[in-house]
């Protein structure tokens, strides 16, 4: 490594040159970056729920629906001033480019199933708008009497109606130009237009909406944050070292990784998901920790080694700090490295991208810092020099003096820390045992967000926005056509519709209750499914003549082998959701196994679902992962298996502490605070790996663990102090995120680093005095070393 | 067995309980009826009427 120091500083300007020229080519990639808010991109492509939407839009060409809420308090929707409006906006929403023509339902575009003297008329329920009293009465009370469109198109109390629109697909949407973004715009731009000076309040949601907004956001998010972690960390920066190459040469650091990371992500075709927004912060607030352990270095001697010339400052430091920079980089990185082994795209392009920034950090720290170093003159504060001059190391500062305090402490009472800290981390556990899981797609916006409001208000009106589709696959063609299946299908749809959070349900079976409830003079008690295949099939052929041929391509397959019972859910919390899916389960094993019909679940409710499970499930693996990764790398390093377990101590200790308090204040488990784990290891586990090659060093050099240590902790710990109020800071400008997850992970990092850099800063010591472990104590017989 | 062994001993089995107290978030609570507990299920929040109580639950079984 001397001579690799050497070589740089031969020719700084050239290295220079170098690294910004080879960083300039892959940022100029970032124009080509996309985003991907799908709520599926979260799921591996091969995995079932994916599999069976995608079966579910191929068969039944059924998709996420974008809901537009038409609310009249006073009096309700069925005055023809509203009726009108709502026909107006359904053909206005049918002429936007992105929106499917023929999928958008509303009151103006739904029919009804009339029985005749001559058999059964299909027609819509408005021809035209009525004016009519009594008409609007009739109209009334022909949507009440139809049960799939009671609570779906119109609200049960008549408060509101609803217009539903699909959106083309996200190819079809790419190839003309589109996004769902532009779509949602104009669909907001026109209800916008439609509720000017009127007495409805109108709402649009969904998870198209939902995921269009999220797109939004993650712009957004990127534009504000980015400036504002620079700025804090300028700030920072410039508070600890008082002086502008203080300042530029870490940011220049964390600038051209960022811009690496950014730049080879969109090169090689990465989408940014929204978990991408945290990229960029968690590698500032990385990447800076090398130039700020390099540079702590630097200054340290430059105030003990007074008339040293630039070369022999800037190759003593190299020659001290590459290894700790290169292990804490190596381990961070695989510890980012193992969210490849989460199996969800997004956690694990935002892991691989993080690890590849670290590295190119770790590259530029190694090459651009020295070679910046050298091109400048040596300088430090005078007032600095003064104190060190006078009083040593150990008071060249007040947090190096407070720190020497708390080593010369941690000396005298470290069984006694050890003992408090392990007080401390039993209550911690019992705290960490409160902690559950809860999560939803909505949870991404804040409660009081335009697009909540409309969620809750559309969710109470309606059957609920969020879906679960139920395939069932009968294996032989007319299967439908048998009362004894339909029968089947329409009680696992009332089973489900007492269940909690689930609002309606449609299937096959509700059109045929219907058909034969008219063909029966319309009587209420002949809702239900005929005794007879013949009668069913009598009914479908009678239907044919006047109604169009894919009024039930939603619900069952042409050959009626397949079916779609669509479950409409008010919520997509993971909570409510596991209550659904497992009477799901047992309905579905209760109804349709005996009859042989094989069954599947589809739908954005149940892939979300899904999402949450997995995340749940793959935390504790990824914990675990993250957790034996960095072991084995700190062993392998190191040299030392003890050395690999106390590495991880302050931060498993940290963690602890964190899921303690995550359990006391009821934060759950969701996306944004299930990273804050692995992360919050990586990053703490750099602060273990420099005080124990600060302390070895030390205690090689002065043959005394008493006096290593505090010098230890008024040198390199004063860094790690500077470094942790740096990655704090950094992290907490995801507070200014529009998403919640983000804040929450945000916030999390924030603590576990604070605790992760007391625990260094206390426990390692404490714990390096009562093992006396022989990676630091080799070669001397009285252990203690004093 | 001198002082700062029982400590070290002490000091590991506080890290593997609270590890294990980490790793086991679900499975603790499942068994512990969270589901009744949670008041404000779109924000995960918990009633804290009972908080303490159940904390100390949780504790003993940790213990």
């Amino acid at each position: 490594m001397n001579q690799f120091t050497a070589r740089v500083i031969q020719w700084p300007k050239l290295t220079i040159s170098i690294i910004i020229f080879v960083t300039l080519i892959l940022a100029s990639q970032m124009q080509y970056m996309k985003i991907d808010t799908d709520t599926e991109s979260f799921i591996p492509p091969g995995h079932e729920a994916t599999l069976n939407n995608n079966r579910m839009k191929e068969i039944f060409g059924t998709s996420d629906l974008l809901w537009i809420g038409v609310i009249r308090e006073a009096g309700g929707i069925y005055q023809s001033d509203t009726l009108k409006l709502i026909e107006l906006l359904t053909e206005q929403i049918r002429l936007i480019p992105g929106i499917v023509d023929q999928d958008v339902v509303s009151l103006a575009t739904e029919d009804n199933i009339y029985g005749t003297a001559d058999g059964m008329e299909v027609e819509p329920f408005m021809e035209v708008v009525p004016t009519d009293k009594a008409v609007l009465q009739h109209l009334k009370s022909s949507l009440k009497a139809f049960d799939i469109y009671d609570g779906f198109i119109v609200a049960k109390d008549g408060s509101a109606a609803a217009i539903l629109a699909e959106l083309e697909p996200q190819e079809l949407l790419i190839e003309r130009g589109l996004d769902k973004f532009s779509v949602y715009e104009s669909v907001q731009r026109h209800v916008d237009k439609a509720s000017e000076s009127r007495p409805e309040i109108f709402y649009v949601a969904g998870v198209p909406v939902a995921e269009a907004t999220l797109g939004l956001y993650i712009q957004e998010d990127m534009s504000v944050m980015l400036p504002l972690v620079f700025l804090v960390l300028m700030v920072l920066l410039f508070f600890t070292y008082r002086s502008l190459r203080g300042v530029v040469i870490p940011m220049l650091v964390v600038m051209l990784s960022v811009m690496a990371a950014l730049g080879i992500m969109a090169g090689v075709g990465v989408p940014m998901y929204p978990t991408g927004t945290m990229i960029p912060v968690v590698l500032m607030a990385i990447g800076v920790a090398d130039a700020i352990h390099i540079l702590g270095k630097y200054y340290e001697l430059v105030l003990i080694r007074t008339g040293a010339s630039r070369e022999e400052l800037i190759s003593e430091t190299m020659a001290e700090m590459w290894q700790p920079v290169v292990l804490t980089s190596l381990t961070t990185a695989a510890g980012f490295l193992s969210f490849l082994m989460m199996g969800m795209v997004p956690l694990e392009m935002m892991g691989l991208f993080i690890a590849i920034g670290i590295i190119y950090a770790m590259v530029v720290s190694l090459t651009l810092v020295p070679a910046l170093l050298y091109l400048l003159p040596v300088k430090a504060s005078k007032k600095l020099m003064q104190n060190s001059k006078e009083s040593g190391l150990q008071k060249a500062g007040v947090v190096a003096f407070f720190l020497a305090l708390l080593g010369h402490w941690v000396c005298r009472h470290h069984e006694k820390t050890l003992l408090l800290t392990s007080a401390l981390i039993f209550i911690a556990a019992a705290g960490a045992s409160l902690v559950y899981v809860q999560d939803s797609y909505i949870a991404n916006f804040k409660q009081d967000s335009k697009i909540v409001r409309a969620d809750h208000e559309i969710n109470k009106r309606f059957v609920g926005s969020y879906q679960r589709n139920i395939l069932l696959d009968a294996k032989s063609a007319d299967a439908f056509y048998s009362p004894k299946l339909l029968e089947s299908v329409w009680a696992f749809q009332q089973g489900m519709e007492s269940v909690s959070g689930v609002g309606g349900s449609i299937s096959i079976a509700d059109y045929i209750r219907r058909m034969h409830r008219v063909m029966n003079e319309d009587r209420e008690e002949m809702a239900r499914i005929p005794d007879s295949s013949d009668l069913i099939a009598q009914y479908l052929l009678l239907y044919s003549f006047s109604g169009a041929p894919d009024d039930f391509s939603e619900v069952v397959d042409s050959e009626y082998r397949q079916a779609n019972i669509r479950i409409f859910c008010t919520s997509d919390n993971f909570i409510d959701g596991t209550h659904v899916e497992a009477e799901i389960n047992r309905l579905a094993h209760q109804y349709f196994d005996p009859m042989g019909v094989a069954w599947s679940v589809a739908g954005n409710a149940h892939v979300g679902h899904v999402q949450t499970e997995m995340i749940t499930d793959n935390l504790r693996y990824n914990i675990m992962m993250t957790v034996f990764t960095i072991f084995l790398f700190a062993w392998a390093m190191m040299r030392s298996l003890v050395a690999g377990l106390f590495v991880m101590v302050p931060v498993l200790a940290a963690v602890i502490l964190n899921f303690a308090i995550m359990g006391i204040t009821g934060v759950t488990i969701g996306w944004g605070s299930s990273m804050f784990t692995s992360v919050a290891i990586c990053i703490g586990v750099d602060y273990a790996i420099h005080l124990i090659y600060k302390v070895k060093h030390e205690y090689e050099r002065l043959q005394g663990i008493r006096e290593a240590l505090p010098l230890s902790l008024a040198t390199t710990g004063k860094t790690i102090f500077f470094n942790a109020v740096v990655v704090v800071a950094g992290f907490m400008v995801l507070l200014a995120s529009q998403m919640p997850p983000n804040q929450q992970m945000g916030l999390l990092v924030s603590a576990a680093m604070f605790s992760s850099f007391i625990a260094t800063l206390t426990v390692l010591p404490a714990l390096i005095m009562t093992a006396k472990p022989k990676f630091i104590f080799r070669g001397s017989s009285q252990g203690d070393g004093s | 067995m001198n002082s700062g062994k029982i400590i070290l001993i002490i000091f590991t089995l506080s890290i593997l309980t609270g590890m294990c107290s980490v790793l086991s978030y679900s499975e603790e609570l499942s068994g512990l009826g969270v589901m009744s507990r949670v008041d404000n299920r779109d924000n995960g929040v918990k009633k804290d009427d009972d908080q303490w109580l159940y904390l100390s639950t949780c504790f003993s079984n940790v213990c």
